[in-house]
Order: structure tokens, then sequence, then C-alpha cells
């Protein structure tokens, strides 16, 4: 429950902040995409979930990165 | 066989391709990738794939064509490795499209796979949404799945399966060098969920006869996974992203895993380093050996990954861009630890992944 709670109030800061359409170069940077290589991603996910006994939340995805 | 533990990761990968802005559709783009991976179990895996997506007004759509080719010297490596060869190939076909209006993406898709004794189809459902002046991302999808498996060598037997799933993922702005990201995915399976192939030894403890039993894990599995990961551009053309993933199921599987990943742009060239770890403890009913007995256990399995286990990988990637077009090519080195107690092994893999892409 606590990591859950810092994870909730680090959001909630986050989303106090507001980073301008100027002010995103860096975030818009591909290198900044996750995941920057989608065809990898795929195929290593792939991998990955055949090896182990476990599956998703793999992080690999993500709603967006607000960058354009 | 072998591909139905595959198949399981089709669950996890939305139907379509994760997005990484919503309003803009992304260019038409077709590609095509090979993957190839070997280790030292004898297993190989050839996996050429075909991807293709065009955008017409605000509409998106999306083909996938994938097909695994595998070679190993037995019918489940994960059990153990006999002379005989064995050559499977799976076809995997996916359709998607998204619709974008303003701030919102409506996101769908649908996926089926063949091979000569397991089929698949899954089906997938989300939106995403703007928010914050774009500060915010909120995702969420749906995916539906059926399976049937199927025993070349006992045509009596067909096992189905029915999955469920619903992933959010949160995504917010930090500064304006970094982002984070927050996903909770929860799983439902009801059905047939071992390999009609492996079998569990028992002794009888009065004579000396030793039978081979099919699997039989418990029909139903509920899991939750969550995961949290930063990115930040750490410096002029320097790149970073750590991930901390934990996850559990009714099975008392319980497992964790961190990843830590590196960019370093110079000019059209993109090259990336990745490390990931990952530990897992064993399913309730997972024994490496089943205890002599007049009669099975409810639940057998002689799977290795329900057993406990770790994993650790290392990735190098590097992109070039050819004018309009685009190669990567990734390298990486997968090593596994069986972590039960009286007869702890290790396999080593390597993977080698190269991908075209142009535009349309």
């Amino acid at each position: 429950m606590r990591p859950t709670l810092v994870i909730a109030f680090a959001l909630a800061l986050g989303a106090c902040v507001r980073v301008r359409p100027h002010a995103r170069e860096h975030l818009a940077d591909p290198a900044m995409q996750a995941p920057a290589w989608p065809a990898i991603d795929r195929v290593d996910t792939h991998t990955r979930e055949i090896s182990e006994g476990s599956e998703g939340a793999t992080a690999s995805g993500g709603g967006g990165c607000g960058c354009n | 066989m072998r591909l139905q533990l595959i198949l399981a990761c089709v669950l996890a990968a939305p139907a379509v391709a994760p997005a990484v802005a919503v309003a803009e559709p992304p260019p038409d783009e077709v590609s095509a990738t090979m993957r190839v991976y070997a280790d030292d179990d004898h297993l190989t895996v050839l996996s050429p794939a075909a991807h293709a997506q065009v955008s017409t007004g605000r509409f998106t759509g999306e083909v996938d064509a994938a097909l695994d080719a595998v070679s190993a010297a037995s019918v489940d490596v994960m059990t153990s490795a006999s002379p005989r060869a064995v050559h499977e190939r799976r076809l995997e076909v996916g359709l998607g499209g998204t619709l974008r209006r303003a701030a919102l993406a409506i996101r769908g898709g649908a996926q089926v796979s063949h091979e000569h004794d397991y089929d698949a189809v899954r089906l997938g459902l989300g939106a995403i949404a703007e928010l914050a002046d774009r500060n915010t991302t909120l995702e969420v999808r749906a995916r539906l799945g059926r399976d049937r498996a199927t025993d070349v060598t006992d045509p009596s037997f067909a096992g189905d399966r029915t999955t469920a799933g619903a992933v959010a993922v949160l995504t917010q702005l930090v500064d304006a060098r970094t982002v984070a990201d927050v996903t909770v995915d929860g799983s439902w399976a009801d059905g047939w969920q071992g390999s009609p192939y492996r079998r569990v030894r028992i002794a009888d403890p009065t004579m000396p006869v030793v039978t081979l039993w099919r699997e039989a894990t418990p029909a139903r599995r509920l899991a939750l996974a969550a995961a949290v990961r930063v990115r930040r551009a750490i410096a002029t053309s320097w790149f970073a992203a750590a991930s901390a993933r934990g996850y559990v199921d009714d099975w008392a599987v319980h497992s964790g895993t961190a990843t830590l990943e590196l960019r370093r742009r110079f000019g059209a060239t993109l090259l990336g380093a990745e490390v990931r770890g990952y530990l897992q403890d064993g399913a309730s009913f997972w024994v490496r050996r089943q205890p002599d007995a007049l009669a099975p256990p409810r639940y057998r399995t002689a799977d290795r990954t329900l057993g406990p286990m770790a994993t650790a990988g290392a990735e190098l990637i590097g992109e070039r861009a050819l004018g309009a077009d685009r190669v990567t090519l990734a390298v990486g080195a997968l090593r596994l630890w069986f972590l039960d107690d009286a007869a702890q092994s290790r396999r080593l893999a390597a993977t080698v992944t190269l991908t075209f892409a142009a535009p349309l």
C-alpha cells in the first residue's frame, strides 16, 4: 500500500506541473518514446514471456508523451 | 505446441502498437523485421514479421503478419531435451484501427494465429485521452481471447481457454526533461493452461513402475501486474529510462522486474543499451519432482517456468536513418537460472533482430 501512495503522491505533484509546448524539445525526441523501437520491443517481450512465468504490465507501452 | 507459450505474449500486447501522441496520426510506413533466437538447449526460432500503417483523415489502419519457425531438440524444451528434432511453424495475422478526435483516440484490433496444434483469437479495444494541456495521458484498453490446444499424438484431446484483461496506463510529464508512466494490468484466464505434450512422472511406491501423467493446473488464473517507468533526457543527446514491475497471481507466483536503459544520439544514428533483471518464485503446486504415490496429485506440472527462476538480459541497439528509411539492428543475450533446489540449471540465449522501415 505504501508504494502505491508514494506513486500517487508523485503523480499528483506531477499533475501540478505544466510543461509548455515550446519547452518539450527534449521530450519530443524519438529516443524518449516508450518504447523507442516498437518492433524490437515486441519481439523482446515475445521472448521473455516464453521464458518467464508471468506477463503483463511490461512498462514497454504507454499512453503517450504529450510531446508534439 | 511449444508455441502455446509464445502465444501468451499476445495477451500482453495490445492489438495495435502503442501511440506516441494522440492527436496526430503516425506517418504512413511499412516495416519488415527478422528475429533470430538461439540457445544452448538446441532451440532456434526464426521470426520474420511485417507491419504497415496508413492514415486517412482521422483514421489510421494497421496490418501485421508474423511467422515463428521453431527448430528444437525436444517436444518441450522447458522440460528436457531429447534426441528427436521438432520443427513447428506459427502464423499470426493482425488488423487494427485508430480513430482520432481532438485529444481522444479510440483503438481496436484483432489477431488470429494458427499452428498445426494450436489456434488463438484475440480482440482488443481501448481509448487514449490527453489531458491537462497534454501534460497527462490516460490510456485504458481491454482484451478478450480464445484458445484451443490439440495434441497430434491424441486426436481425442482438445483444451479450450478463455482469457480477458484490462490495462490502464497513466503518463505524466514531470518536467521539461522527464516523463513518468504507471501501468496496472489485470488478467483472467479460464480453461486449459498446460501443455498436452509435457508429462509428469509419478512412481508407484509399491511397485517398480513409473507412470506419465498429463499436466493438470487450476483452470482459473487471476493475475495483477503493475509497473512504474521514468524516462529522462539527462544531457544533450543522452537519454535514460528505468522501470520497476511487480506481478502476483492466485497460483502464488510472485515476480519482480527491473530495467535500465541508456540511449545516445549521434546525428542520424541512435544507439541504445538495455539491461534487465527478473526474479520469480514458484507456483503453489509446482515441485521439481513429484513424490511417489499411488495416485497423482490434483495439480501437477513439468513446466519449469512455473518454478523459482531468475533471468538477466542485456541488449545493444543501433538505429540509422538512411534518408527517409530507417535500419535498426539489435543484439541481445539472455541468461536463465532455474532455482529449484536440487537441480539448479542455467540456459544461455542470444538474439539478433534486424528491422527496416520505409515511408509509404
